[in-house]
């Protein structure tokens, strides 16, 4: 401790003693004689009506108003003590006080007062001044001398409220006994009937009951989100299976055996199949699968991209789409005509200065390398790269409509744009067709979105999955773990049904 | 030699970068990929894709004879593209 606190110390305990030792005095002397206490209660009065801070002193002015008219009405009271107040807050004794008090902002064992030393306490906040002495008419003035304990709790609160802290004496602890929901204190709130104490009771009962009844019902919530996650955890996989099982209605006009198919949930073998496969410790270079007509191949850090919360690569997604192809080539009835552009088109397309060019592309959809033109597919996919999300065009050359779907519910509009100029292009180029496919463009209908910054790519392999069925997008950001594995296992098996 | 000519192939990325190599029919292309991958520094190696009109992909075990490419053939390099959610560009 340097040498200036320990003289604030000093100065402080002095103060402690003078003050101890000076109030209980005065007091006395002013209670044997009730005429001197009059006339030095005027003067109280005066003294702050006459106050140094003429801002307030209209503010001063009322509460001595006030304090008149009250001690006129209670000069029946037997006990004129608390008339005494306005007297220590004569402007002297308040500064000394305030810069003890600004050097000692802890709790000292000077703090441990009874109450009655508590009320002159109030007024070394000089902010506070005239306020304080209007709290300390109204309540402490009024109420306390007829009933005590609830007074008690009024001012414990009042004064914490207006000290802005709780202090450890008696009051505070009566507060906070109060927030605590100790059942005495409540008692008495329920209690208070009598007419100045009514004000007070029904303050008490509309802060403790309510707090009481939160606090409870929020224990129990607890409870139940425990009891609840309990539950999920085991049940978790049964769950998962009985809510895949169920359809989600159905939008479309398919019937229901081919929507039960898209959910098929996966055997138990193919599940630690896929669990082996995704968490396995193998090097991350090792080749999982090669799709032989794609020359794709799949490594081990590829293919992990498929774990949850995992961001989709363009091999995994190029190898399901090219999955999709040869699916749609062994079972021509069940599933569209389609053409599944990789990945690269639509970066291809777009490259270069000028942001489209459709030179770079003529060659990739001949009739040479494809076998059939595009004029004769039902709907084309083109996914779209978009910095780091994955998002759809489909383009159904039956209905003329082109519609871009994106998981985050954005609008594409450059990217429709730049699609409807490549549409009439190729068609020009390869079907020497003039179409303005610029009245194709559509907004899309309710899309199932993602709700969270990891699934886009599985959502949009799911757009095109249903799309080449035939059905609207009926599943959601629930199915998404379930989709990931199936996914992974198709990939495993080199096959997409 | 008559049977393994020469050929020239040129890799162009999307930044409009061209490198040429010129490698024998009967070679491996990971000659061709790691010619690129020597050239253009800013590109992790092996982090990419070569594919030949969209849709012939390059391996580095493959020759230029399985993928029936020719002399002047144009490969295009795609750096990987991977995606989650976050608002695009």
């Amino acid at each position: 401790m340097n040498s200036a606190a320990a003289h604030s110390c000093r100065k402080r305990r002095h103060a402690d003693a003078h003050e101890g030792a000076s109030l209980p005095r005065r007091r006395r002397r002013l209670t044997i004689v009730p005429n001197l206490f009059q006339a030095v209660r005027s003067f109280a009065i005066r003294t702050l009506a006459s106050a140094p801070h003429k801002r307030r002193h209209d503010d001063a002015t009322s509460s001595a108003r006030l304090c008149r008219r009250r001690s006129s009405r209670r000069r029946l009271s037997p006990v004129p003590f608390p008339a005494l107040r306005p007297l220590s807050t004569s402007p002297l004794r308040r500064r000394k006080l305030l810069v003890d008090d600004a050097r000692h902002a802890v709790s000292t064992p000077r703090r441990r007062r009874s109450r009655s030393s508590l009320l002159p306490r109030v007024r070394h906040f000089p902010v506070f001044g005239p306020f304080a002495l209007h709290f300390l008419l109204t309540t402490g003035g009024l109420a306390p001398r007829r009933r005590w304990k609830p007074a008690e709790v009024d001012m414990g609160n009042r004064t914490s409220q207006l000290l802005g802290k709780s202090t450890s004496d008696g009051v505070s602890e009566a507060h906070t006994k109060r927030l605590d929901g100790s059942p005495e204190v409540v008692d008495l709130t329920v209690e208070a009937e009598l007419d100045d104490i009514y004000v007070v009771g029904r303050r008490n009962g509309d802060w403790s009951v309510p707090a009481l009844g939160s606090s409870r019902s929020l224990e129990k919530k607890a409870m139940f989100r425990k009891a609840l996650q309990w539950s999920k955890k085991r049940g978790g996989r049964l769950r998962e299976k009985l809510r895949l099982a169920e359809l989600p209605d159905p939008l479309d006009t398919t019937p229901k055996e081919d929507l039960s198919e898209l959910f098929t949930p996966l055997s138990d073998k193919e599940e630690r199949e896929v669990d082996t496969l995704l968490y396995n410790r193998n090097h991350s270079d090792k080749v999982i699968v090669i799709h032989e007509p794609s020359n794709i191949e799949i490594t081990n850090e590829k293919l992990r991209c498929l774990r949850p919360r995992g961001w989709l690569n363009d091999e995994v997604i190029n190898l399901y789409i090219e999955l999709l192809k040869e699916r749609e080539e062994r079972e021509h009835n069940m599933f569209l005509k389609c053409h599944f552009f990789n990945t690269f088109f639509y970066k291809k397309l777009t490259c270069g200065i000028a942001g489209y060019d459709y030179q770079s592309v003529r060659r990739w959809t001949t009739f040479k390398r494809l076998g059939y033109g595009l004029v004769e597919c039902e709907k084309i996919f083109v996914p779209v790269h978009r910095n780091v999300h994955w998002c759809l065009v489909v383009i159904n050359m039956k209905d003329k409509t082109l519609q871009y779907l994106d998981s985050l519910g954005g609008l594409g509009h450059d990217v429709l744009k730049v699609l409807t100029r490549y549409i009439a292009d190729e068609l020009k180029d390869k079907s020497n067709l003039e179409v303005d496919p610029s009245s194709w463009v559509v907004v899309s209908e309710s899309l199932p979105l993602q709700q969270n910054g990891w699934d886009c790519g599985m959502f949009m392999l799911k757009y095109i999955d249903f799309h080449s069925r035939g059905i609207k997008p009926c599943f959601s950001q629930e199915h998404m773990m379930y989709f990931r594995n199936r996914t992974a296992k198709e990939i495993m098996t080199l096959r997409a049904d | 030699m008559e049977d393994d000519p020469l050929i020239t192939l040129k890799v162009l990325d999307l930044e409009g970068r061209r490198v040429y190599h010129t490698m024998r029919m009967n070679n491996r292309l990971q000659g061709l990929m790691d010619a690129y991958y020597k050239k253009v520094a800013d590109v992790t190696y092996g982090s990419g894709t070569f594919m030949f009109d969209g849709s012939i992909r390059l391996r580095g075990t493959n020759t230029p004879a399985e993928l029936d490419l020719n002399d002047e053939d144009e490969i295009e390099f795609f750096p990987t593209m991977i995606g989650g959610g976050s608002v695009g560009a």
